[in-house]
């Protein structure tokens, strides 16, 4: 009696987060139609690493912004029927709304510290661990010395 | 003891570099349009229903993208209405932004009407080339067609004050009115 009760409370709960999936899901609304796999996939493609530039968060594939649906039908446009390739989009996006719209930030002069950084400081800390652990061993044999 | 503090250095010098972008406004997207030629700006009067193209204006302008349905419009109409007397030179453009042709006029007969062209983009396609994130937004375009600065949001008194009415004045000691 009591198991089938707890049983029964489980896949209620089962049943609540269930039924909490298909919420993030359903972000697109509009299905596009294109003439070669490859512009399918270029758009996909983009829509992912275009920013939405209200939503600051999302991507334009994900955002249900009006600017974003305005962004995903300008980059069909140009997928399907100017023949646009990856460099085109990201000119004509980033020409109108700068380097922020892109969520994989360009390689120059102003965004080296951001691709470098990261190394930089990998570097770092190896030399910090080799050099701390040298200088304990010194130190250990220091101690053993003056035992 | 001296030689083992410089990660510690690091690791502050890391924290003050958080800080200070954790205090940065990430709202603020600067545009690239300002300092660049303004992008070409042809389309139709909402109110003469005649063409306008930004070419024939040779003068400094302000370009102000609003809708009706867009509650900071409301809160800048009356400092544009204000501008309109106190410079009253100073060409003012709107572009009315994915609106309905009814409702747009209606509030400008309700409102007053600031502008001497309003452009209709219903689409928001023309918004686009000007890399508009939202309404209201406001270009000052000088007369050689180079974007020389941006406002996002609506316009307040202070604004004006500080930001626009200098960009103006500077405009003038170079002759870019």
């Amino acid at each position: 009696m009591k198991a089938s009760a707890m049983k029964a409370v489980w896949s209620l709960v089962l049943l609540a987060f269930v039924s909490l999936i298909p919420l993030s899901a359903q972000a697109v609304i509009e299905s596009y139609q294109f003439d070669t796999a490859e512009q399918k996939l270029l758009y996909q493609k983009m829509a992912r690493e275009l920013r939405c530039v209200v939503c600051q968060n999302q991507n334009i594939l994900e955002s249900t912004a009006p600017l974003a649906q305005d962004l995903r039908q300008q980059l069909y446009q140009m997928v399907r029927y100017q023949n646009a390739d990856e460099k085109q989009i990201v000119d004509f996006m980033v020409q109108r709304y700068g380097d922020f719209v892109l969520y994989r930030p360009p390689l120059q002069a102003n965004t080296l510290i951001l691709w470098i950084a990261p190394f930089l400081l990998l570097l770092f800390s190896v030399y910090w661990v080799v050099s701390y652990v040298r200088q304990t061993q010194v130190d250990a044999q220091k101690e053993k010395h003056d035992d | 003891m001296k030689k083992a503090s410089w990660p510690l250095w690091i690791f502050g010098g890391l924290v003050a570099l958080f800080v200070v972008g954790l205090m940065l406004n990430p709202r603020h997207v600067p545009s690239p349009l300002v300092g660049q030629m303004a992008p070409a700006l042809q389309g139709t009067d909402l109110l003469s229903e005649q063409p306008i193209d930004s070419a024939d204006f040779n003068q400094a302008w302000l370009l102000n993208a609003w809708a009706s349905w867009c509650s900071g419009c409301y809160l800048e109409h009356s400092h544009l209405m204000e501008l309109t007397k106190t410079q009253p030179g100073l060409v003012i453009v709107g572009l009315n932004y994915k609106d309905q042709a009814d409702d747009a006029k209606a509030w400008l007969d309700q409102h007053g009407n600031p502008y001497q062209h309003v452009i209709f983009d219903p689409t928001g396609r023309i918004g686009m080339d000007w890399g508009l994130i939202g309404t209201p937004e406001t270009f000052l375009i000088d007369a050689q067609g180079r974007v020389v600065d941006k406002w996002m949001g609506a316009l307040t008194p202070e604004r004006i004050e500080r930001s626009l009415l200098p960009a103006l004045q500077k405009l003038d000691a170079k002759g870019g009115r």
